[in-house]
């Protein structure tokens, strides 16, 4: 294990990575204890303040304070994000690995629901989305899931293609073992090194859609909070309140940032491990 | 025996790779002007490792300590540090070729084959691209040029290999293992052609090898390998009559008791 | 060793094999050559026979036909006596195993040789009898027990043609097809490959299809050989009579460039 992270550290990309990602996840972890006032009380004698000793990024409308809710909000919108990425990832292998071994006219028809998903204005099912189903965590992630499989599908896909004319696969082929087997231990093993970093990828992009669907008012309700409702709270007074837009909207682009260069770090690390 | 100044020398190379054991010890040898020089040993010896630590192309897991000299045509000599990172950049392709054996793999399928010479030229031209698939044996050069690299025979692809790493007007070809893929007619024909080239332009020549049959043929000097270290060196022929060390003498009655027809 | 019938165990009749097209292009132009051309021969039980010719004569092709890799063009394969085609493969595959020249590929890279082996112990048996057979199939070629967790990366050449060998041998294979499986090594190693390979037929009376180019190894391991090229078989005979008498200006060729004394 260590030296797994050993090897992880010495990638430049993933070692900044991570040292934007830790400081987030652990503050997020620490909850409570890093940020020792309620972020849901309002105190309306405290209304917009700018940030201050007392509170580090300074208060809300509600006089609530926005650092609270900013680690409270991590929690939010990692907690989502994460096990969307985690869903999306799960089904979208199954499918493509499906797809891509089996060919013929299942690989047709996952395909083509592929492109159907694609294919659908974002907006557009967003709304729809939004007006048949009731929110809650497991709506939502199912939703923010269902934004991004298709991409994970189509790269497990491509890779099952090159790994099943790999001679070790025509070996075992060779063998007698069965399909089920093939797929599971030789192909599957070989494609997780993609899966990985494709995921942590993807995770960056769930950021910005879980950011965006709370901004416009589908996702998180209040009280709880992510990243992008808090945004959207700072479109009312950019200028005056300028610290609820300013540093929700830095929260969510550093961590994206440390997401991507965790991914291509990794990324980096699985093309060289292959040559 | 007119003794030739040699153009490569290497002075007590030391390959390591970092945090791990030595991969080559000591390395001591020179290659004489325009002379074929062949490396043997069995696989793991470290040929491959002193052929990339030549030009440079370990990368930098490895720890690396010795010297290099070439001898330049006005007769000073360049030191080389291969510990240096850009030591070879001028090296590469100018003075030292190369061809490996997966160099015909390493063709770019989207490209023809005249437009990836002529990539490789510094000054390209029609005719020397021509001259160039000639030299190396080819009597239909301008086929060839517009050939896709896989339309192109195993042993045409060697050869093209073969071109590429001439471009460059190099006074040194390494090459390593280059027709072991290829059958005993297609091997002998390029080696054959290589003797050629060789005796046209003054081409020194370092080649990695395990077909002892081909030695006899194509090599003035040997040098045998053994765990990292040279254990031989000297003359082809006398090497071969007269083998000192137990793996030299080992290979050379296996390859006697095969060619016979009896078990080794 | 005395061949005791004269069972033909793999008949191979009026074999065509179509190049692959590996390109858009080569799909637009017409592509006349064949890979195999109307090749017929047979492999008796327990002798080896070699597949001599230069690099893309067709031997390989043969070979992955055999292994129902290709779907050839025409002709016919068969058996032990059954005809080899989609339905029967299946079932036979397990006796007909392949060693191919880059054992390296040939392997998992994310699975321990000692688990690669064991895939090819049919069902059935539990984990510590498999893990048992698994070190007895290791020693019997030359393995040692410590690699039985070691990754193929972490191996030599040399080592890694052992487990396929062990590969095969553990899924029960009557029948070898061997494509260059030396020719990666050096001759040092390359002797010891073929004499585990030598001593394995004998013990257990396989049968070897051997693919190769150099006629030297070939003169050590085979009874006949079929000297193949551009798709056709041109010679064929016993190992004697093709490297002393050999018939065709080809076959001359490749006994005098192997530089073998006859």
């Amino acid at each position: 294990m260590s030296r797994i992270f050993n090897i992880v550290w010495k990638n430049r990309n993933c070692r900044w990575g991570l040292v934007i990602l830790l400081p987030v996840f652990f503050a997020g972890m620490a909850g409570g204890f890093l940020a020792p006032i309620d972020p849901i009380r309002q105190n309306l004698d405290q209304v917009l303040q700018a940030p201050s000793w007392r509170y580090l990024c300074g208060t809300d409308f509600y006089g609530r304070d926005l650092f609270s809710r900013l680690v409270n909000g991590s929690r939010i919108t990692l907690g989502l994000s994460l096990s969307a990425a985690l869903l999306a990832v799960l089904g979208g292998t199954l499918l493509g690995l499906t797809a891509g071994f089996l060919r013929g006219w299942v690989d047709g028809i996952m395909m083509r629901t592929v492109d159907v998903f694609m294919g659908f204005p974002r907006l557009f099912a967003v709304l729809l989305v939004a007006g048949f189903c009731r929110t809650g965590f497991g709506a939502t992630v199912i939703v923010l899931a269902l934004f991004v499989w298709m991409e994970t599908a189509r790269l497990v896909r491509a890779e099952t293609l090159t790994i099943r004319e790999a001679l070790y696969v025509k070996s075992a082929t060779a063998l007698g073992l069965s399909k089920l087997r093939i797929a599971r231990t030789y192909i599957f093993p070989n494609l997780v090194g993609t899966v990985i970093t494709n995921t942590t990828l993807l995770i960056g992009t769930l950021i910005i859609i879980e950011s965006s669907l709370s901004f416009l008012g589908f996702g998180t309700q209040e009280p709880a909070a992510s990243w992008g409702t808090i945004l959207s709270q700072g479109r009312i007074d950019p200028i005056g309140a300028w610290w609820i837009a300013v540093f929700s909207g830095l929260l969510i682009v550093i961590t994206v940032i440390g997401f991507n260069l965790l991914g291509d770090g990794l990324k980096q690390l699985h093309d060289e491990s292959k040559l | 025996m007119t003794i030739r100044q040699p153009i490569l020398t290497v002075h007590n190379l030391n390959v390591a790779l970092q945090g791990a054991r030595e991969i080559l010890s000591d390395i001591n040898f020179a290659l004489p002007t325009g002379s074929t020089t062949a490396i043997i040993g069995e696989s793991g010896c470290g040929k491959t490792t002193l052929c990339k630590a030549l030009l440079g192309l370990l990368g930098r897991k490895f720890l690396i300590n010795g010297n290099i000299e070439l001898g330049n045509a006005d007769g000073t000599i360049a030191v080389i540090e291969p510990a240096e990172a850009n030591a070879f950049t001028a090296v590469r392709g100018r003075r030292i070729g190369l061809l490996f054996q997966e160099t015909p793999l390493t063709l770019n399928p989207l490209l023809r084959i005249g437009r990836q010479i002529r990539d490789l030229l510094p000054h390209p031209e029609q005719p020397k691209i021509i001259h160039l698939l000639e030299m190396v044996g080819f009597t239909d050069p301008q086929k060839i040029i517009n050939c896709w690299p896989h339309e192109l025979s195993g042993g045409q692809a060697q050869r093209v290999g073969l071109a590429l790493a001439l471009a460059g007007r190099p006074d040194i070809l390494i090459v390593d293992e280059p027709a072991t893929a290829l059958d005993s007619i297609a091997r002998r024909d390029f080696f054959d052609r290589l003797r050629k080239i060789q005796i046209e332009s003054g081409l020194t020549i370092l080649m990695v090898t395990h077909d002892l049959h081909i030695l006899t043929v194509a090599a003035d000097r040997l040098i045998v390998m053994f765990a990292g270290q040279i254990v031989e060196q000297g003359a082809c022929q006398s090497v071969l009559e007269q083998p000192a060390h137990p793996y030299t003498r080992s290979l050379l009655q296996i390859d006697r008791a095969f060619r016979n027809g009896r078990w080794p | 060793m005395e061949i005791q019938t004269t069972h033909t165990l793999l008949r191979v009749n009026n074999l065509v094999v179509e190049y692959q097209p590996r390109s858009f292009f080569d799909q637009v132009k017409p592509v006349v050559s064949r890979a195999v051309d109307q090749v017929s021969f047979g492999v008796i039980k327990g002798e080896t026979l070699a597949l001599v010719g230069e690099s893309g004569c067709g031997k390989t092709s043969i070979a992955m036909a055999i292994l129902g890799f290709i779907k050839p063009a025409g002709g016919e394969i068969h058996y032990d006596g059954v005809e080899l085609n989609e339905l029967t493969i299946g079932k036979l595959r397990p006796q007909i195993q392949p060693l191919f020249q880059d054992s390296g590929s040939a392997l998992n890279p994310q699975m321990k040789i000692g688990r690669a082996i064991g895939d090819g112990i049919p069902p059935g048996l539990p984990a510590g009898q498999k893990r048992i057979r698994v070190l007895e199939l290791m020693k019997n070629v030359g393995l040692p027990e410590n690699l039985y967790d070691a990754y193929p990366r972490q191996m030599s050449g040399g080592q890694k043609q052992r487990v396929c060998l062990a590969r095969a041998l553990a899924v029960g294979a009557e029948f070898l097809i061997l494509d260059e499986p030396f020719s990666a090594q050096d001759i040092s190693i390359q002797v010891q490959l073929m004499r585990l390979l030598r001593d394995l037929k004998a013990a257990l009376g396989l049968t070897l299809l051997l693919i190769s180019h150099d006629l030297s190894t070939v003169r050590l391991l085979a009874d006949r050989i079929l000297v193949m090229r551009t798709g056709k078989i041109v010679e064929s005979g016993t190992v004697t009579d093709i490297i002393s008498k050999p018939q065709t200006d080809y076959a001359c060729e490749l006994v005098r460039q192997a530089g073998i004394k006859p």
